[in-house]
């Protein structure tokens, strides 16, 4: 290999490290100025209509993907959460995670399903109440062991 | 002759082209996506390796003694903290 191929491999080099720090220099502008969730990165304040109305119904909620739950209204921390719907009502489901425990210590959260963002307080399933749960979530995730399921924690979503 | 220099030269533009090749390979067969590892992997083999083309110190003496910032450190640097992210990347995936 000569002077001048190893030459041109740093040139190569230096113009792909200029790309480099201009994309790092971005991703980080755009994680200071964050908002929304963006697939396992936490977001601040959701953006978007906020629904007064009470929620009986949240069947609508099968047609998205995910939603996306606000919770430590003091200081803002959203993230992509699993749920589904059973007999009308919408469960979250959470490993013991950080946002999970925030939400255990304030049950009055907001979450957004689509666009509209909705006033809401998440209760803990116990009893009774997390077996109705956890089966249904078998049910929707049929691939998850019984020892997966019992390690999450799952909050069933009402209006404010 | 054999030049030992020319064997590492060649081995190290190797493991750079498998890295640059990983990186390929990982963005078309699964997207731009915070769960590629594959794209972590080649990223951070790509970094480490052009990193060693930039080896230097901050400062260094020139011919007549003086201290002056060595300009390669810059490339070294941000190859560095490339690798640096993509192995907490890589790290957080697997925990």
């Amino acid at each position: 290999m000569s002077g001048l191929n190893k030459t041109m491999i740093e040139k190569i080099l230096k113009g792909i490290a200029v790309g480099l720090a201009l994309l790092m220099v971005t991703l980080l502008v755009l994680y200071l100025n964050r908002s929304d969730p963006f697939g396992t990165i936490p977001g601040k304040r959701l953006r978007g209509e906020e629904v007064t109305e009470a929620i009986d119904d949240w069947s609508f909620a099968n047609q998205y993907r995910r939603v996306n739950v606000e919770v430590r209204p003091s200081d803002p921390y959203s993230v992509n959460a699993g749920y589904f719907v059973h007999e009308r009502v919408l469960y979250i489901s959470s490993s013991k995670s950080r946002w999970a425990q925030f939400m255990l210590q304030e049950p009055n959260v907001r979450i957004r399903v689509g666009d509209k963002l909705y006033r809401v307080r998440a209760t803990r399933m116990e009893g009774a109440n997390l077996d109705e749960a956890q089966n249904a979530y078998s049910d929707k995730y049929p691939n998850r062991t019984p020892e997966q399921i019992a390690e999450r924690w799952f909050f069933r979503i009402t209006s404010r | 002759m054999h030049n030992p220099g020319y064997s590492i030269r060649a081995v190290k533009l190797v493991i750079l082209l498998v890295g640059a090749l990983v990186v390929v390979l990982a963005v078309i067969l699964d997207d731009v996506n915070e769960r590629n590892d594959w794209l972590g992997a080649g990223l951070l083999l790509f970094s480490l390796t052009a990193s060693t083309y930039f080896l230097a110190w901050p400062v260094s003496r020139d011919d007549e003694g003086n201290w002056r910032f060595n300009s390669k450190f810059v490339w070294l640097s941000i190859y560095l903290i490339v690798a640096v992210i993509c192995a907490t990347w890589l790290v957080l995936l697997k925990t």
